[in-house]
C-alpha cells in the first residue's frame, strides 16, 4: 500500500526513493540531484558566458581600429598586470580551501580562507584602480578612441563582479562568525565559490585577449594621414 | 506515514514457519553517505571525491607555472605569429583545470556540464557569426575611431 506524506515542498521537487534532503545536505530533493540553487547558479554563469562574450568580442572587433592614440602597446605594464593575474589566480585556491574546510565543519579555517579571498580580491581591484588610474594620465579615457570604450567597458564589467565578489565573500564571513553556516550548509559557500572561480575564468581569458596578443593590425598614426 | 505489516499467505504450509512468528532481525545501522560519495536519485550520475587540500595547492601551482609561460611566451620576440595560439592553448589549459578542479565540474553531476557548456557554445558560435558577418577574419571591416 503506498502512503503519502504531506506536501511541505514546491512543486518542482519530487519525492525520491532513493535518497532523502538530510543525506544530500540539501534543503530538499529535486529529481536532478542538484538543488535549485546549485542548479540556478550554473545556469547564470552560462548566460556570463554570453554576457563577457559581447564584451570580449567587441574589444576584439574594435582592436587595433583607433584612428588616435594611446595605443595598447604603449600604456600596458604586462608585468603588472601578470601579478594581478596571479593573485586573483591565488584567490580561486584560497576560496576552494574554503569549500574544503566548511565540508570537514572547520568553521575557523573556512573564515580565515574567506577572508584571505576577499582580501585577494580586493588587491586584484586596488591594483585595476591603479591601472586605470595611470590609464587616464597616460591620455586614455572611456571617450578617447575605440580602444579606451571597449577596454574599460570590458575590464570595468569584470571588476564590478570581483567587486560584488568580494562583499559576498565579506557577507558570508560575517555570517560564519556569527554561526549562521553549519556545516550542513556548505553548499551556500560551494554557490559563492561558483561565481569566484567564474569571475576568474573570465579574467584568464581577458588577460591573455587583452593584454597578451597583440593587435594583428600595424598601429595607426595618431593623427590621420591627409590624402591630397 | 504508517507501517504495512505483511498478512501471511494462505498457501502457506502449515510445518513452515509464519512470517510473523519469525524473530525479526534488526536493520543494520545507516552510516551517514558523504555528499560527495551518495548514488543520488535514479538518473543522477555518481558524484566522486573532491581533492584534497594538498591536491588543490598542486593544482594552484600548475596554474602559476601556466601563467608564468604565459607571460614567457609574451616576451619571447622570436615567436612571432605562432606566440598567439601557444598563448590560446596555455589560457584553454588554464580555463579548463580552474573549472574541471575548482569549480568541481569534472566531479559533479552530468547536468551541470551540459549548462555550462551550452552556454560557453552558444557564445562562440554567437560571436563568431557576429565576426563573420563583420569581415573580422577576412579584410578590414571599415570601423574607425
Amino acid at each position: 500500500m503506498a502512503t503519502t506524506t504531506p506536501a511541505t515542498t514546491p512543486a518542482t521537487v519530487v519525492d525520491s526513493p532513493t535518497s532523502t534532503p538530510v543525506e544530500h545536505g540539501l534543503s530538499h530533493v529535486t529529481n536532478t540531484g542538484i538543488s535549485n540553487e546549485k542548479l540556478a547558479m550554473w545556469t547564470f554563469l552560462g548566460s556570463e558566458c554570453l554576457l563577457f562574450g559581447a564584451l570580449i568580442s567587441t574589444y576584439f572587433l574594435y582592436r587595433g581600429r583607433s584612428v588616435t592614440g594611446p595605443t595598447p602597446k604603449q600604456v600596458y605594464d604586462i608585468a603588472y598586470t601578470s601579478i594581478s593575474s596571479f593573485v586573483l589566480l591565488m584567490s580561486s585556491l584560497t576560496m576552494v580551501l574554503a569549500l574544503a574546510a566548511i565540508q570537514r565543519g572547520d568553521h575557523v579555517r573556512l573564515r580565515l580562507w574567506l577572508t584571505a579571498t576577499a582580501l585577494l580580491g580586493t588587491v586584484f581591484i586596488g591594483g585595476q584602480v591603479y591601472e586605470f588610474t595611470s590609464f587616464v594620465h597616460e591620455g586614455l579615457t572611456l571617450k578617447t578612441n575605440l580602444f579606451g570604450s571597449s577596454f574599460f567597458v570590458l575590464t570595468g564589467f569584470h571588476g564590478a563582479h570581483v567587486t560584488v565578489g568580494i562583499m559576498m565573500l565579506l557577507s558570508l564571513a560575517m555570517m560564519s562568525y556569527r554561526g549562521k553556516i553549519p556545516q550542513s550548509k556548505a553548499e551556500v559557500i560551494e554557490i559563492a565559490g561558483l561565481y569566484w572561480h567564474f569571475v576568474d575564468i573570465v579574467w584568464i581569458v581577458i588577460f591573455t585577449v587583452v593584454y597578451l596578443i597583440p593587435s594583428p593590425h600595424a598601429p595607426r598614426p595618431a593623427v590621420p594621414v591627409q590624402i591630397r | 506515514m504508517t507501517d504495512v505489516t505483511e498478512q501471511p499467505s494462505q498457501e502457506t504450509p502449515p510445518e513452515q514457519p509464519s512470517q510473523e512468528a519469525a524473530p525479526e532481525q534488526p536493520a543494520p545501522p545507516q552510516q551517514p553517505v558523504p555528499p560527495e560519495q551518495h548514488p543520488g536519485p535514479p538518473g543522477a550520475v555518481g558524484i566522486r571525491h573532491h581533492p584534497s587540500d594538498a591536491q588543490y595547492m598542486l593544482i594552484a601551482l600548475i596554474l602559476a607555472i601556466v601563467t608564468g609561460v604565459e607571460v614567457l611566451v609574451y616576451y619571447i620576440k622570436g615567436l612571432g605569429d605562432a606566440g598567439n595560439p601557444i598563448l590560446i592553448i596555455l589560457a584553454a589549459t588554464k580555463f579548463i583545470i580552474v573549472v574541471s578542479f575548482f569549480m568541481h565540474l569534472r566531479f559533479d553531476n552530468k547536468l551541470l556540464r551540459r549548462v555550462f557548456i551550452t552556454g560557453i557554445v552558444l557564445a562562440l558560435v554567437v560571436y563568431v557569426i557576429v565576426f563573420l558577418s563583420l569581415g573580422v577574419f577576412t579584410s578590414s571591416h571599415g570601423v574607425h575611431g
